[in-house]
């Protein structure tokens, strides 16, 4: 869109700004998520979602590719650079170093989907870079449980909440499905189903809760559940995924 | 769904750092904000359907309501626990990189502390139009107004966000 003349300028590049405000403008339109950070979001919103919901259409097929070891890989690794950015003293934005901005991007998908990477590097184009000391950061052993994804790299929690977040009992849910272990997950999901009867992400727990009882044998309870689901839900993305759980609507 | 409407992923890749950048400055605390970029994305995947069905929405409209009301539950949250502050942490800085991001952070936690003071239909406007960059078309879409309230929003924010610098330099000055 072509600017008019009369046309409101905005302050940041107005030159009679204010040097503070000018400052404080600068600063928050150049925030943005980091490399390490988006892997993160990238990894558990993968979790979240139906597979495949983040890959690329040209990729869809392959949907297994974002499958559950470079989700876990990805995860671990970016909550290692998270950490290592973290102590090192936070994200600095608008560095430019390509060589760290580089090596950051290639440490947190380690051995991610080309629909990873390619989201990835789409997005890495943002503005902000952070500080890793390069790609040598040790990379977690996947065969271990991993720490859940919420708050890396910033400070610690003024003060622990008593019940986990929403996102890291469904995290929580998800990795246990991931490594067989369908009784953690369907404990998660009742641990969500107390703290948030109606949460954001009460469909979500839905899912899990129905995938672990299948996983477990307990079908009738399965189908019970999709039922209340189907009624509650009507017309949700999950569904589909619901039906070929349970075998049917 | 035809051929040129952006699947879910695309929407994703496409759209995550403005919804970002939309939380954090419409309350988000930096610590919360990766959670609350995947409530946004979930909630948006949930109702992607009925957005594409919606033939002149303009995707990043839907996503900021959708971020909107994700930012004011988790600003309600932080003032039942008054969290609001020491957000972003301070740094020892060891180097002139550092001292460049402390400096970044306060002056984004000044902008946010005054942004706070804002309600929320001036500082969806302010951040729009001052902040993502947008032309006041755009913004007066995405926030369901006519152009012409869509500028007096942002007369009102500015004015606000002017009189609380003027205020703080004050304050700073008298020190």
């Amino acid at each position: 869109m072509t600017k008019q003349p009369s046309e409101l300028q905005p302050l940041l590049d107005d030159p009679t700004t204010p040097g503070p405000l000018a400052d404080a403008l600068r600063a928050a339109a150049n925030d943005g998520p980091s490399p390490a950070e988006i892997a993160r979001l990238t990894a558990s919103l993968g979790a979240a979602l139906p597979t495949g919901a983040l890959a690329p259409r040209s990729l869809a097929t392959g949907a297994k590719t974002f499958g559950a070891k470079a989700v876990a890989a990805m995860v671990g690794a970016g909550i290692a650079a998270g950490v290592v950015a973290g102590v090192v003293g936070s994200r600095l934005v608008g560095t430019g170093d390509p060589e760290i901005q580089s090596g950051e991007t290639t440490a947190a998908l380690p051995s991610a989907s080309a629909a990873a990477s390619a989201s990835a590097s789409a997005l890495s184009s943002s503005s902000s870079a952070p500080l890793a000391p390069s790609a040598s950061a040790p990379l977690p052993d996947p065969s271990r449980p991993l720490p859940v994804a919420t708050v890396t790299g910033t400070a610690p929690l003024p003060a622990n909440p008593p019940v986990p977040s929403e996102t890291a009992l469904l995290d929580r849910g998800h990795q246990a499905l991931r490594s067989q272990n369908p009784a953690a997950a369907l404990a998660a999901a009742e641990e969500h189903a107390r703290a948030y009867p109606r949460g954001t992400f009460a469909q979500e727990r839905e899912v899990i809760a129905i995938e672990a009882l299948v996983a477990l044998g307990r079908r009738p309870e399965a189908a019970k559940r999709a039922g209340r689901f189907r009624a509650a839900f009507p017309g949700s993305a999950h569904q589909a995924r619901i039906d070929s759980l349970v075998g049917g609507p | 769904m035809s051929a040129k409407k952006l699947t879910f992923a695309d929407a994703y890749a496409q759209e995550v750092t403005f919804v970002w950048r939309s939380l954090r400055r419409m309350g988000v605390p930096a610590r919360n904000v990766e959670d609350a970029c995947q409530e946004t994305f979930v909630v948006a995947h949930r109702k992607y359907a009925e957005f594409e069905v919606l033939s002149d929405g303009s995707l990043r409209g839907w996503l900021f309501a959708i971020a909107m009301r994700v930012a004011a539950d988790y600003r309600k949250r932080a003032h039942v626990r008054r969290e609001v502050f020491a957000d972003e942490p301070i740094d020892v800085p060891n180097s002139e990189r550092a001292t460049a991001a402390v400096a970044e952070k306060q002056a984004r936690a000044l902008l946010d502390g005054i942004l706070d003071g804002l309600d929320e239909e001036k500082r969806a406007v302010f951040v729009l139009f001052e902040l993502q960059q947008l032309p006041m078309s755009e913004v007066a879409t995405i926030v369901g107004c006519p152009v012409a309230t869509a500028y007096s929003r942002l007369q009102a924010a500015r004015e606000r966000v002017a009189e609380a610098i003027a205020r703080i330099q004050a304050a700073e000055g008298r020190r």
